[in-house]
């Protein structure tokens, strides 16, 4: 597959977060690209799975105002409090989000080009500091490598640190691209047993294990290693052998434990998706990790 | 107690082996002593401990009575004394009679006002504490809960004109300014004071009674030889009451069976024997006495904001005399320094101390105390309003250590960009030299210690009634009455209405502006102040009271209460009426008058999907940078009655709860109801989505804080996770330097989260050290009135709910 966005010049965006602190050092602006060529079963943001517009409902807020029935070209928009409160054939056109008063109804999804993204990010710049900058972040932020690229050379000349946070499975093409252009890569590490990487997530781990121990070789000390802890997922045997995969690496990247959270799972409902079946409880599993993960004498970063 | 010693030894060493490479230049502008790793090894004196706890009880508050008793013998029985000899007179009698009170655990003697309110209605239990105090200014009121000797000798009062009532004509003619909450100009000195304490420091009360002997010599006019009288009697008040102290906490030793307390209470004695009449001669003797200086200011000051000044720059030169002889250790002065705070410390103090910033040549400032203070305060947990200078070349260390105490959350200390500061008092007509001394005076106005009077905080306009009168042909939606016959109601465009605004404002403001003046015309004959007079450069040589323009600078601080309210409001009459047309002015107008009932799903819209001040939207930042604008150049060319320039500020104290603003003002086009908090100074408007932390310092910083000298306040809430560990400490200084990079000019941290704060509403006993910041400034919690405390976690709470999304 060429790694290429669905438009060189604009990418679908889902959200720009400003003064984020968790992914990356320092103060970062987190850019969040839509489409990803994974599904995990856990993914707390599912409205970066396809590019596109995609409208959100949230019946908590709704006041019952029906502004929105009055403005649906196809005449199916209505309160979410009673039903799906869609049009069936919803063009997304926005007519509803455009009168909504509680924002019960938003649109999720803009495309931004290059230029829009670069000047948004460096509103923050004089709090960036030394270590401080841009993620991109996703869904898989590399899938559009040929649109980041550019706006990655631009913001390093501009002194900001640029990240980006990947699920590694991507084209070798861009593997291989990246240590020369980014100053930190964030990766994700789900699974080591490929049949169940296959399983939660739709795709085999090959090629995600071969890019990690690429990037540990060609950029050491500036690849992170994010470990998603998901209970019903992960096991101890899985930790073990996560510990044991890590622990070859030469390098020694960070490697930081990611709890599974449930904040994005109203997101699964605003979009009419059923929400993951991810039942248990996390923190002993977490607790398990994190002994297994230092016994290993793995780098481990400590929030 | 071995490495304890060898760690002393080891600073010692330090400064010894310093001294010998560095000039005495250099030395005034270094850090020479790391005290957090002092610090660290210390351990504090028990007796802090034990003294915590009883300030914290109030054990060494002053009766609030005795002044009360005071004025009212001075006035009834010396009524054709002349006004300022009568003041003298007040503080004099104050210092022969209060109690000294000497705790034997302290270091640092004399009473203090500890439960002294800064501004009223803020906690309502303690208000007539200063009331009861100043009867002249605040007449009688049956509801005092006064022992009954001193009721009845108060009551002197109760059918007598106070000395402010009708005084000014000019503000009796407007009182509509204030009865529709418009704004509320007033010029006099009005509580806030920044003397320079080291004119005493330097000379001693001696020597200046000396100076002021031979000034009177050539005195010919009554007026002044009545000055020098008056200035006289405060310092010989002053020299008795340090005696006095002197034999209470001899008398104490003498009955001491504790060695070690005993010979603390003989140094004590000693040390405020020596300052009768001679200047200090140590560390020890400087604190004391600056201690004494300010709280004979308090005894004459009804109650607002006294303030040390550039602390660590006044007592420098004793400290490096005393580490130079070897008389004190770092380890000793820091130990000097705790029981300086704890002493000062009050329930919701207003005496700003500041520390860092450049010296009168624009080189770092920043010294040893500076540092001390800093770490004294988190060691012993007393909040006291401490303020801290930066600038571009402050130390990269010292920032650290700022920060690091910011983190703690006590609210304190504030922060002051000098580069800005400095730079805005230049513009106006302050020499570069004196520009570079400013301080912070009470919260965070700005003045030059002993070179300006201390007229601030003196407008209080509201814009978001000046445009509620505009929308509504001059109707005011409380009251409904028609406050202006002229206004048109209806406009063509937006820019009319905009003109037509601005031109209202600027009426308000000309009309605020006469109504100073004759305030501050009036005030030497009504208030004058002997005591800052000994403590304003010149004022011996003069002998003209510093209220009747004898300093070299006479400037008013003009303030603004709020900017989001007015920025959301324009913002949303010129989207809805004339972009989008969504509805008509009438419409909205109609909104308005029934407090939006009936209009729910409009002031929704405009609460959730308009754009709002603090989300960093271009258009509302240039809206806010707009009208700031208008604001500060409303007073150019205009001079205060002393000959001054007028001071911008933007500052809202008297807005939302405090002065009942918020029920005078009627629904604004941001979505607020009548009746709701406005936002104060910077704060975003507490419905709806809000920017984050850099969103919000990036929208107040499209205000140019350059027109603004007279200061601002800006009080940010931060969510704690955001800023924990090493890394949260790197991104909080990276976050301050950026603000002030930016153009940012003063900012204050808040760490707290709601939870606690419901706690501590529960169980105010175990909550007595929380401390939160106010507008300006920091106050223990658990004494606010319900109101305040309500309005304090809506602000917090409000700050953690950010916007879904942010694309
Ligand atoms: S417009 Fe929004 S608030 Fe009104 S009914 Fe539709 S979804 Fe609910
Ligand atoms: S997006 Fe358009 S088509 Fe879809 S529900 Fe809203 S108004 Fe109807």
């Amino acid at each position: 597959m060429e790694p290429t966005g669905p438009n060189e010049r604009a990418a679908w965006i889902f959200d720009v977060q400003r003064f984020s602190v968790h992914d990356g050092p320092g103060i970062r602006t987190t850019v969040f690209l839509q489409g990803c060529p994974l599904r995990c079963a856990w993914c707390q943001n599912p409205e970066s799975f396809t590019p596109g517009r995609q409208l959100m409902l949230f019946p908590e807020v709704c006041m019952e105002c029906r502004a929105c029935s009055s403005v649906c070209p196809l005449g199916g928009a209505g309160p979410p409090t009673e039903g799906d409160g869609r049009a069936g054939a919803c063009t997304v056109c926005g007519a509803c989000v455009e009168v909504c008063p509680m924002a019960a109804r938003q649109m999720v999804g803009q495309k931004m080009s290059g230029q829009e993204i670069f000047e948004l990010v460096m509103r923050d710049r004089p709090f960036y500091g030394q270590d401080g900058g841009v993620t991109f972040c996703g869904g898989e932020p590399l899938l559009q490598w040929r649109f980041i690229a550019p706006i990655a050379d631009l913001m390093r000349r501009q002194g900001l640190h640029v990240t980006v946070d990947t699920c590694a499975a991507v084209p070798q093409q861009t593997v291989e691209a990246v240590p020369g252009r980014l100053d930190l890569v964030l990766a994700d590490l789900k699974l080591i047993d490929s049949e169940k990487h296959l399983h939660w997530t739709g795709q085999d781990n090959t090629g995600i294990l071969a890019a990690i121990r690429y990037w540990d070789r060609e950029m050491p000390g500036r690849l992170w290693i994010s470990v998603p802890i998901i209970p019903g997922v992960h096991d101890k045997e899985e930790i073990e052998k996560i510990g044991g995969f890590l622990a070859t690496l030469k390098n020694e990247p960070v490697v930081r434990i990611l709890p599974f959270e449930r904040f994005g799972e109203s997101k699964y409902g605003a979009l009419g998706m059923s929400k993951p079946a991810i039942v248990g409880d996390v923190e002993p599993l977490v607790e398990g990790a994190r002994t297994v993960f230092l016994q290993q004498g793995l780098n481990l970063m400590v929030y | 107690m071995e490495g304890r010693l060898t760690e002393i030894t080891s600073i010692v060493d330090r400064s010894g082996s310093m001294d010998s490479v560095l000039d005495e230049d250099k030395n005034l502008a270094t850090v020479e002593h790391d005290f957090t790793e002092l610090t660290k090894g210390l351990d504090l004196d028990f007796r802090t401990e034990i003294l915590r706890d009883r300030v914290r009880r109030f054990e060494d508050d002053a009766d609030p009575f005795v002044r009360g008793r005071i004025a009212t013998q001075v006035y009834r029985d010396l009524s054709d004394l002349p006004v300022v000899l009568k003041r003298a007179e007040i503080m004099a009698r104050v210092l022969e009679t209060i109690q000294p009170v000497v705790l034997p655990e302290e270091k640092i003697l004399g009473a203090v006002y500890r439960r002294r309110r800064v501004h009223e209605g803020i906690s309502d239990p303690d208000a007539w504490r200063v009331r009861v105090a100043f009867p002249e200014q605040h007449g009688y009121d049956e509801r005092w809960p006064l022992p009954e000797a001193v009721r009845q000798e108060l009551k002197w009062w109760a059918n007598r004109k106070t000395d402010r009532q009708g005084a000014n004509p000019l503000r009796q003619k407007n009182a509509w300014l204030a009865k529709y909450a418009i704004a509320n100009p007033h010029g006099s000195v009005n509580g806030h004071t920044l003397p320079d304490h080291g004119i005493l420091l330097e000379a001693g009360i001696g020597e200046l009674r000396r100076q002021i002997a031979e000034r009177l010599e050539g005195v010919v006019t009554d007026p002044q030889h009545n000055q020098l009288k008056a200035m006289d009697r405060c310092l010989e008040g002053l020299s008795i009451y340090c005696l006095r102290c002197a034999k209470t906490a001899r008398e104490q030793a003498d009955q001491m069976d504790d060695p070690a307390l005993k010979t603390r209470l003989e140094e004590a004695a000693t040390n405020c024997e020596t300052l009768a009449s001679d200047p200090p001669t140590d560390f020890y003797g400087a604190l004391q006495l600056i201690f004494f200086s300010n709280f004979v200011d308090l005894t004459d000051n009804p109650g607002d904001a006294y303030s040390y000044g550039r602390i660590d720059r006044l007592l420098y030169p004793f400290y490096r005399s005393d580490l130079d002889s070897g008389r004190l250790t770092p380890e000793d002065a820091f130990e000097l320094v705790c029981y300086f705070l704890i002493k000062i410390w009050g329930a919701q103090p207003s005496v700003n101390l500041t520390v860092g910033g450049v010296d009168e040549h624009g080189e770092d400032a920043t010294n040893d105390l500076s540092t001390l203070f800093l770490e004294a305060m988190e060691t012993t947990e007393m909040t006291v309003d401490l303020s801290v200078r930066l600038h571009r070349n402050t130390p990269e260390a010292f920032l650290r250590t700022v920060t690091r105490v910011v983190r703690k959350g006590f609210g304190r200390p504030s922060l002051y960009n000098d580069d800005v500061t400095v730079e805005a008092l230049i513009r106006t007509d302050i020499e570069a030299a004196d520009a570079r001394d400013y301080a912070p005076l009470g919260c965070v106005e700005v003045m030059i210690p002993g070179r300006s009077a201390y007229r601030t905080m003196s407008m209080g306009l509201s814009l978001p009634k000046v445009l509620e009168l505009v929308l509504n042909g001059g109707r005011c939606l409380v009251t409904g009455d028609r406050v202006w016959e002229d206004v048109p109601e209806q406009f063509e465009n937006f820019e009319t209405l905009l003109l037509e605004y601005r031109k209202r404002v600027r009426a308000i403001l000309e009309l605020g502006v006469e109504i100073i003046r004759v305030d501050e015309k009036i005030e030497p004959g009504i208030r004058p102040r002997p005591w800052l007079t000994v403590l304003s450069r010149g004022g011996i040589e003069d002998a003209v009271d510093l209220t009747a323009g004898q300093p070299k600078y006479d400037p008013v601080g003009v303030t603004l209460d709020g900017v989001a309210d007015i920025v959301n409001s324009l913002y949303v009459v010129r989207k809805l009426v004339f972009s989008d047309e969504r509805v008509t002015l009438d419409e909205l107008r109609d909104a308005l008058r029934a407090n939006w009932e009936g209009y729910e799903g409009l002031r929704q819209y405009v609460i959730n999907r308009l754009p709002r001040f603090g989300q960093d939207d271009p258009e509302l930042n240039a809206i806010a940078r707009a009208e700031t604008d208008h604001y500060a150049t409303c007073f150019e060319g205009k001079k205060t009655f002393y000959g001054g320039q007028f001071w911008p500020m933007i500052f809202g104290v008297s807005t939302s709860l405090i002065y009942g603003r918020a029920p005078k003002t009627g629904a604004t086009p941001s979505g607020r109801c009548r009746g709701e908090t406005l936002a104060m100074s910077f704060q975003p408007s507490p419905a709806g989505p809000q920017g984050c932390a850099t969103a919000m310092l990036r929208s107040i910083t499209a205000i140019d804080f350059l027109k603004f000298p007279g200061g601002v306040s800006n009080v940010q809430e931060i969510d704690p996770s955001l800023v924990q560990g090493e890394d949260g400490m790197q991104r909080l200084v990276n976050l301050i330097r950026g603000f002030f990079d930016l153009g940012g000019m003063e900012v204050s941290l808040n760490f707290l989260d709601g939870k606690t704060l419901r706690e501590a509403q529960q169980n105010p006993d175990r909550h007595r050290h929380l401390m939160v910041r106010l507008f300006g400034l920091s106050a223990q919690f658990v004494n606010l009135s319900p109101k305040v405390q309500e309005s304090v976690i809506e602000r917090v709470e409000s700050a953690s709910r950010r916007p879904l999304s942010g694309g």
